[in-house]
């Protein structure tokens, strides 16, 4: 099992960074932080199930 | 005039815990129609992760060491604990900034926002003191790595994170410890202060 999902992703190699100015970040830590606001979007706009239409007035 | 009973602490404490947390605010039938959004539901997603991560610390402490670095089902339960984690945090950051945005503290409810942020910073702790107790190669770097920034804030008096044994008493005892109970009063505070209502509702 170990050896399909390793095949998948190859780790066997020195961090990929993203360099700008002092800033440092892994792509890992980049990938994770835009997973986030896109989640955080999704969530904002994406229909709640079982909600009632709001009743305009 | 009081009497006998109206005085025993039981009785007080009683009273006292009624009138601050009623049975159907601790525990309510419905909730008002605009907690019917997904961003309410990153609250209870941190609980059940972080409900995960006790239940598999607790296996791991069973264990112990070599079961989880030598074991397939050892290595199996390690990724259970650490894949909870990620999604812990994964959902404490999302919801943390919906309650950002949602000023959710407005309404005499900044014990909430307080106990929440404290258990953010309390978390990063027991993260931490998590990675350096791995007892494998990562946890000697990030150790050897992290003494001297540690050292330099004074904080190495006390805090010695190349101890392991210091820093597994702080990750499995004092650390997770204080994040459950901060978590314990935070539920509680959301409960009796009810769902912050929207600014739209506040200003009608
Ligand atoms: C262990 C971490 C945490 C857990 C388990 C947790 C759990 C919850 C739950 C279940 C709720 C109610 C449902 C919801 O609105 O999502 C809630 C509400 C709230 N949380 Fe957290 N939370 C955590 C961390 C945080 C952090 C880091 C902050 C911000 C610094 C925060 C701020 C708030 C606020 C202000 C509310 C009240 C919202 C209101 O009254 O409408 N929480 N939390």
């Amino acid at each position: 099992m170990s050896d399909i999902l390793g095949a998948l992703v190859n780790l066997d190699h020195p961090g990929h960074y993203i360099s700008w100015g002092w800033f440092q970040m892994s792509y890992g830590n980049f990938a994770v932080v835009v997973a986030m606001v896109a989640t955080f979007l999704v969530a904002l706009v994406a229909p709640f199930p079982g909600r009632q239409k709001e009743k305009r007035s | 005039m009081s009497t006998t009973i109206d005085r025993q602490w039981t009785t007080r404490l009683r009273r006292r815990l009624v009138e601050q947390l009623p049975p159907d605010k601790a525990l309510p039938d419905t909730q008002p129609s605009y907690v019917s959004s997904w961003i309410y539901v990153f609250g209870i997603v941190t609980l059940s992760a972080l409900v995960m991560v006790i239940l598999t610390g607790f296996v791991l402490a069973i264990r112990g060491p070599q079961w989880w670095h030598q074991s397939a089902i050892g290595h199996y339960v390690n990724s259970l604990h650490l894949w909870s984690v990620e999604i812990f945090f994964f959902a404490m950051v999302i919801h943390l900034w919906g309650k950002f945005f949602m000023a959710a503290w407005r309404g005499h409810r900044s014990l909430t926002w307080v106990t929440g942020a404290v258990t953010f910073a309390t978390s990063i702790a027991t993260a931490f003191t998590g990675y350096v107790s791995q007892t494998n190669f990562d946890s000697q770097w990030i150790s050897t790595q992290a003494k001297d920034g540690i050292n330099a804030t004074g904080a190495g008096a006390f805090f010695n994170v190349l101890n392991t044994g210091q820093m597994l008493m702080w990750h499995i005892v004092l650390l997770p410890l204080a994040a459950v109970v901060l978590t314990a009063v935070h539920v509680v505070m959301v409960r009796r202060k009810g769902v912050v209502p929207p600014f739209e509702e506040v200003t009608k």
